[in-house]
């Protein structure tokens, strides 16, 4: 249990750090911590570990980040007849794989931020620490924009976004949730992070995106998403009912209760037919290269 | 004449593509060059290499070496390496080719001038560094310019006379029957066969059959009867026989194995095509054959090398077939949850071996089964089904829209995917698709790898196939309606085989190599060439 200490830990210190990236942290002191004789003791420990994480905290991110890390450090030759040598390469590729997505944040705001044009109108949805970023890097650009953002029912994550945004000196409105429809007609585009990016190039992301996809859809603005790389997850949901359960509920609520139709789900799936781009740190992908790059990263 | 200078005193310039292009023609109108001009060319081939090398080789030194008699104004030197007009040896070759020295003449002045241009503006472009790039330039643009006619295949030029002698000669040269088209042909679809199945090549054949071997004979009356249909059948089969005719086979003497075979191939694949056809998976099959016939070492002996080719054609059959249906049932099974209420459209073998097993996995779903005429095979889908205790539904294709709004999933089978994600199946595919779509029903094709092809079509018209039209005479009631319809001039009967599905329609794509989106067929395609 001191893995799910260490999680919880790492969360609590930094907030800023995506929950998966805390995930990938506490996987890799785990690993370097792990008593195993043998390399198939390892990788079953980690992925034993994985399981633990995904039970404390049950966004996509964190089961699409930990197999993501867990191929990423055992794809490489480990011949080597000492285990402790086999050890230390896992361990050495384990820092280059973390070294790598803490950057990745930085590359997709980098990238995003120069379509966000002087005067521009943005909607978000929900809390995200990458639309954060973006909106950071446009406003240190010296870039005048205004932004709506959705209080985003039941946990109100919104009203943190726009805390936050405030302290960035950006001019911020919160929307009720159900005004969406109301206030598309006046924004210019829209930007919403991931919690996860499917194979399709869909993405699942906090409830209520997938109306706003509709919207934006019927106004004509873009919807543009953007990610970190290790948020691709092989999943391939055709419509909402399709996705896992273990996603969609809260951790704790999927130990407790036993009639999930009770239950509200935390996210839902919008279709790669409503988005015009993704933000991602391999580069501006239309959903259709998602796919491309999925095949590239997990075969 | 070639030689004539510019009026700016620049030189012409020949490109070795132009020497070559005069050789070819040269030899293709059976001139024999003598000796000496063959030793003319020789050196100049030798000159024209070494003038790429110095790229800043003076003109004079070129000009030396050449035909002196060419009266050459020399280039200044900032110009891009002076190519020769190897004039003398042109002029004579022109000369010898006396049957159409116009045309030469006519087409090398375009090329000079086109050539001329593109180094005009490769020099104010490049630097001396691009003197290399600039060079071969002038190579490309020649190119470009010469229509570069792309070979059509035979099947979809039939309303062209020249294509149907060309086709005539290579049956003939092959000796295998050519069969006659039936009937009037819709004037949308007049560049494809349409044959009868009452007059199957393999009556225009001797017995014993001396080119072909006979169970290419069975294979073909098997296909242009309808015994052997569906793709996946239509591939087994050709593989099997083409194992019985290795098995046949022996090299003749002075011969090697490994272009023989080939050579002996083409007959029976030609007749093949006469009796059906050629589907796309058939089409890959014979490609991955020929491949490995060619791969077989000379040092090899012939037993052990029949046996390696059987080999080979077994682990194709297995790992492309029969492995990747069970790797495509797996992962479809897991998009089939209790309660869904599945449509299927005619008769798929991996379709159907799919719900096979996800029936025995002890999912609880219903299955509808939607046929159309002429061929009716849902009818077969719909035996294999009951067989197995799955509940079936039956309905016709006009009763689409009627009963999709109960249908919670689509499961289509593929003819072949086309490189720009267009699926190619049995005709009323695309119809099923776009209903399905306008309810919002979630289409899955299930499609293996080996049905990928490299072709793009974006209509059914381009490349299909047509089926007998009598199929469509129909008796009901003792009375055949439609049975005199050749006797009406303006009737025509279009009985299509194929059609083609825009990937906007389709949600997923189902292979042995996972679960894509129908745009990233172009992505496996580059996986596996790049395998390969």
């Amino acid at each position: 249990m001191k893995l799910v200490e260490y999680f919880r830990a790492q969360i609590r210190e930094d907030p800023d750090v995506a929950s998966a990236v805390a995930a990938i942290r506490s996987l890799l002191e785990f690993l370097k911590r792990d008593q195993s004789e043998t390399i198939l003791g390892l990788r079953e420990n980690q992925t034993k570990a994985i399981q633990r994480l995904e039970e404390t905290d049950s966004s996509v991110a964190v089961s699409s980040g930990g197999e993501l890390f867990l191929r990423f450090i055992s794809l490489t030759s480990l011949e080597h007849p000492d285990l402790s040598q086999c050890k230390n390469v896992m361990i050495e590729r384990g820092e280059l794989f973390l070294k790598k997505i803490s950057l990745s944040r930085g590359k997709v705001g980098k990238l995003c931020h120069t379509f966000i044009k002087d005067g521009a109108k943005i909607l978000t949805h929900s809390s995200s620490r990458v639309v954060l970023k973006v909106l950071e890097n446009a406003a240190a650009d010296n870039k005048r924009f205004t932004v709506y953002v959705t209080e985003s029912q039941p946990d109100s994550a919104g009203k943190l976004m726009a805390q936050k945004l405030h302290n960035l000196n950006i001019p911020v409105t919160v929307v009720l949730d159900a005004a969406v429809g109301y206030i598309m007609e006046k924004v210019d585009l829209v930007i919403v992070g991931a919690e996860g990016v499917v194979e399709s190039g869909g993405v699942i992301n906090k409830i209520g995106t997938y109306q706003m996809a509709v919207c934006s859809k019927a106004h004509n603005k873009p919807f543009y998403v953007v990610a970190e790389s290790f948020k691709f997850v092989r999943l391939y949901p055709l419509n909402q009912q399709d996705v896992p359960d273990r996603f969609k509920y809260k951790a704790d609520i999927l130990k407790t209760v036993k009639d999930l139709n009770q239950e509200h789900p935390m996210i839902d799936y919008t279709p790669p037919s409503l988005i015009t781009l993704l933000f991602t740190d391999l580069g501006v992908l239309t959903p259709s290269a998602v796919s491309d790059e999925l095949i590239k990263l997990y075969l | 004449n070639i030689t004539d200078s510019d009026p700016d005193g620049r030189l012409t310039v020949t490109d070795k593509d132009v020497k070559l292009q005069e050789i070819a023609l040269a030899k293709n109108e059976g001139k024999e060059l003598t000796k000496e001009e063959k030793q003319r060319l020789r050196k100049e081939k030798k000159q024209h290499k070494k003038n790429k090398k110095d790229d800043k080789g003076p003109p004079e030194k070129e000009k030396e070496k050449e035909k002196a008699s060419v009266p050459a104004p020399s280039k200044p030197a900032t110009q891009s390496p002076a190519h020769k007009a190897p004039a003398p040896v042109h002029a004579s070759e022109s000369a010898a080719a006396a049957e159409k020295p116009a045309k030469s003449k006519a087409e090398l002045r375009a090329e000079r001038r086109a050539r001329q241009d593109s180094e005009r503006t490769s020099k104010q472009g490049k630097k001396e560094g691009g003197q290399q790039s600039a060079s071969s330039k002038p190579k490309a643009t020649p190119n470009e310019l010469q229509p570069v006619v792309k070979r059509l295949p035979e099947h979809v030029q039939v309303d062209d006379p020249a294509a149907l002698k060309k086709l005539a000669k290579k049956l003939e040269r092959q000796q295998v029957p050519l069969r006659s088209d039936y009937g009037y042909k819709v004037s949308l679809f007049s560049h494809l066969h349409q044959y009868s199945r009452k007059s199957p090549p393999t009556l225009q054949i001797s017995i014993p059959a001396t080119v072909i071997h006979p169970s290419i004979v069975r294979l073909g009356l098997q296909y242009s009867q309808g015994i052997i249909a569906g793709s996946n059948a239509r591939s087994v089969a050709l593989l099997h026989t083409f194992k019985q005719v290795i098995q046949d086979y022996s090299t003749p003497p002075n011969e090697e194995l490994s272009r023989d075979l080939v050579n002996k191939l083409s007959p029976y694949i030609s007749f093949l095509s006469q009796c059906r056809p050629l589907s796309a998976s058939m089409g890959n099959a014979i490609k991955y054959i020929k491949k490995e016939i060619s791969n077989i070492p000379s040092q090899c002996k012939e037993e052990e090398a029949k046996g390696k080719l059987q080999a080979c054609i077994d682990s194709y059959i297995n790992e492309k077939i029969i492995l990747a249906s069970e790797a495509i049932s797996k992962y479809a099974i897991e998009k089939i949850s209790d309660g869904d209420v599945i449509l299927v459209y005619g008769c798929s073998s991996l379709v159907n071996h799919i719900l096979c097993k996800a029936f025995e996995k002890q999912r609880k779903f219903r299955v509808i089964v939607v046929d159309s005429r002429p061929r009716l095979e849902g009818r077969e889908a719909l035996r294999r089904l009951v067989k197995k205790g799955i509940r079936c539904t039956y309905v016709l294709i006009s009763a689409l829209s009627y009963i999709l709004p109960e249908v919670s999933k689509v499961f289509l089978g593929a003819h072949a995917l086309l490189a720009n994600g267009y699926v190619m199946s049995r005709v009323g595919t695309s119809q099923i698709a776009l209903v399905a779509k306008a309810y919002n029903v979630p289409v899955l094709v299930c499609c293996e790898t080996y049905k990928f092809c490299e072709r793009v079509q974006t209509d059914s018209f381009v490349s299909n196939e047509l089926d007998d039209p009598d199929d469509l005479i129909v008796t009901r009631n003792g009375k055949s309606h439609l049975e005199n319809w050749q006797t009406v001039k303006s009737l025509g009967l279009l009985n299509l085989v194929y059609d083609v599905t825009p990937p906007d329609f389709v949600d997923l794509v189902i292979t042995d190599l996972g679960m894509i989106p129908c745009t990233s067929v172009p992505v496996v395609l580059r996986v596996k060439n790049v395998d390969q």
